[in-house]
């Protein structure tokens, strides 16, 4: 997989138009050579290490946050996921099982979260089976996923270290307030991450 | 179970080319086999046998996310697809065949 990189994102489109989905969320316009340019951005892994984001005790720092997300939202699943230039790393979560639990995370050609941090931008799917991004995912035709909503944790520095996000296996249309509560939610992670940074952490 | 891997989710078996490839986006194409000469050396893992069981290519992730800093951030990518494509494999083996029903 690593050896053949192009093929790592097939199921992006070399261009992506329209520029709005049909239910009205818009579409990351961005090319997949973009995706991967953000992803691979030096800059902003050194801030993911700098912060120490890997680090298993983020997971108790996060997981109020995520239990939230999904319960406040009145989903299944709610993700915190750090993504890297290979995989997604679940940081925190509430409600996965199975092999997405075991594994951690997921190669970052899987990941719904990518598109949300490398537009910057929420990134919503209300029906997985008819979006042009993920249709193909093998998440959405072999484990079911059918609808995300994912808000950027975006550093004080700039950088998308990753994504606040909720899922579910049913379709499911966001309402604008959904999306607000979630952006709060995603706010106070990124006070949380903050507060790792290593001179705020001496100033303690 | 690579051929299921393969038409369910399209995953391909990471392989040390392939992780090193992904290394070198990190530290250049010299020092990425410096380093993973080094972690195989310190995994006690023959570099050109690291191919052969998944486990010791675990272990080469593993002496390089002890590296720390952006060495870690790259073995922790490394180690989540190792982890997908491990854990997909047992899976899929416990999964029922039409022939074994």
């Amino acid at each position: 997989m690593f050896s053949t990189p192009p093929e790592q994102h097939d199921a992006v489109p070399p261009d992506i138009f329209p520029p709005r989905a049909a239910a009205g969320y818009p579409v990351p316009a961005l090319t997949a050579q973009q995706v991967n340019d953000a992803l691979r951005h030096q800059a902003r892994l050194q801030e993911i290490t700098d912060l120490d984001l890997l680090n298993p005790d983020v997971q108790a720092l996060l997981q109020s946050v995520s239990t939230r997300a999904a319960k406040e939202l009145g989903l299944p699943i709610s993700v915190v996921s750090i993504v890297l230039d290979e995989a997604q790393h679940f940081a925190s979560s509430y409600g996965l099982g199975g092999w997405l639990e075991e594994a951690g995370g997921t190669p970052v050609e899987w990941s719904f979260c990518r598109f949300t941090v490398a537009s910057q931008e929420a990134f919503v799917v209300e029906d997985a089976t008819r979006h042009r991004l993920v249709r193909n995912n093998p998440l959405v035709e072999v484990d079911g996923v059918r609808c995300y909503a994912g808000i950027p944790l975006i550093s004080s520095r700039g950088f998308a270290l990753g994504s606040l996000c909720v899922l579910g296996t049913d379709a499911h249309s966001f309402r604008e307030e959904d999306l607000t509560r979630l952006r709060a939610l995603a706010t106070e992670a990124v006070a949380l991450i903050e507060s790792r940074r290593p001179s705020t952490k001496g100033a303690r | 179970m690579t051929d299921s891997i393969f038409s369910q989710y399209r995953l391909e078996r990471p392989s040390h080319e392939s992780l090193l490839e992904a290394l070198a986006r990190y530290v250049g194409d010299d020092e990425a086999g410096d380093e993973w000469n080094g972690a195989c050396q310190r995994a006690g893992v023959d570099r050109l046998l690291a191919d052969t069981a998944p486990e010791q290519l675990m272990a080469v992730i593993a002496e390089l996310e002890a590296s720390g800093g952006h060495l870690a951030t790259c073995a922790k990518g490394l180690r989540i697809r190792l982890m997908t494509y491990t854990v997909l494999a047992r899976k899929l083996e416990q999964t029922p065949t039409p022939a074994d029903r």
